[in-house]
């Protein structure tokens, strides 16, 4: 027991700071100043688009992955020249066998106006 | 079992934690963390940066299209015992502001006049926790003058 609670702590360190202790390259969101539609030449039939960037770490050991905002609006675009408005971001996270594996997810959801 | 609960718990506590600013525009520094005993520390991080919209824009300034600017922090954190509580002397040095990562943009688009629809992330890069690398991403779109 006395030589499991170093360990407990390495992993309680390593979930809180969701960071591989071996190897971490990963991007995480910050800031998005997104547009209103009053911003953007808004139309009633702009489409509505849906873009998802994860990070995941593996056995507390290795993280990887890009969840930052650029790849996630990246992906909600696609190939369309555009600007995303009425944005909403939220997170999504799945973690199995207490965080062995977790994956930590950007989602980003808006509408399409042209640039 | 006490332990596995306090585990648990933690776990848990890191999945409903988020980073970088809030709603509310509160600033947040992103500074490279310093290690237990600290040498040297030279660094900046970004705070916060309210970035233009597309109404902002000018009226006939022309779209220079996406531009992306990086400035980074490095930190060193060597580990002095064999403890995995133990001290560890480290440094830090570099310039991952905001100031920095527009300059680069600028550098990059010398006819850039302004930036609107403005992402910023973040990239940590580890190895064993003994190198540390931190940097601010700005992605936008650009404009330059208009006529």
């Amino acid at each position: 027991m006395r030589h499991l609670r170093p360990l407990a702590l390495l992993f309680a360190a390593a979930s809180l700071s969701s960071c591989g202790l071996l190897y971490t390259d990963i991007k995480v969101p910050r800031g998005y100043r997104t547009a209103t539609p009053a911003e953007v030449k808004a139309s009633p039939d702009d489409p509505t688009v849906t873009g998802k960037a994860c990070n995941r770490t593996a056995v507390f050991l290795f993280a990887w992955g890009d969840a930052s905002y650029a790849a996630a609006v990246a992906n909600a675009l696609g190939t369309r020249d555009g600007i995303m408005y009425d944005v909403r971001a939220d997170i999504k996270v799945n973690a199995y066998v207490l965080g062995i594996y977790t994956q930590v997810c950007t989602m980003v959801s808006g509408r399409v106006a042209k640039p | 079992m006490k332990l596995s609960l306090a585990l648990l718990l933690l776990l848990l506590a890191s999945l409903a934690r988020a980073r970088g600013e809030n709603d509310e525009d509160t600033a947040v520094p992103g500074l490279i963390p310093a290690g237990s005993f600290n040498l040297f520390y030279d660094s900046s991080g970004p705070l916060s940066f309210v970035a233009n919209t597309p109404k902002d824009k000018p009226t006939g300034a022309p779209e220079l299209g996406l531009v992306k600017g990086v400035s980074c922090q490095y930190g060193l954190s060597v580990p002095v015992t064999a403890n995995l509580r133990g001290t560890s002397i480290s440094g830090a040095i570099g310039n991952g502001s905001f100031v920095k990562a527009l300059e680069e943009i600028k550098k990059k688009k010398p006819e850039l006049v302004g930036i609107y629809d403005v992402r910023t992330d973040q990239r940590i890069f580890s190895i064993l926790g003994i190198y540390r690398k931190l940097c601010t991403e700005v992605t936008a779109r650009a404009f330059g003058a208009g006529k």
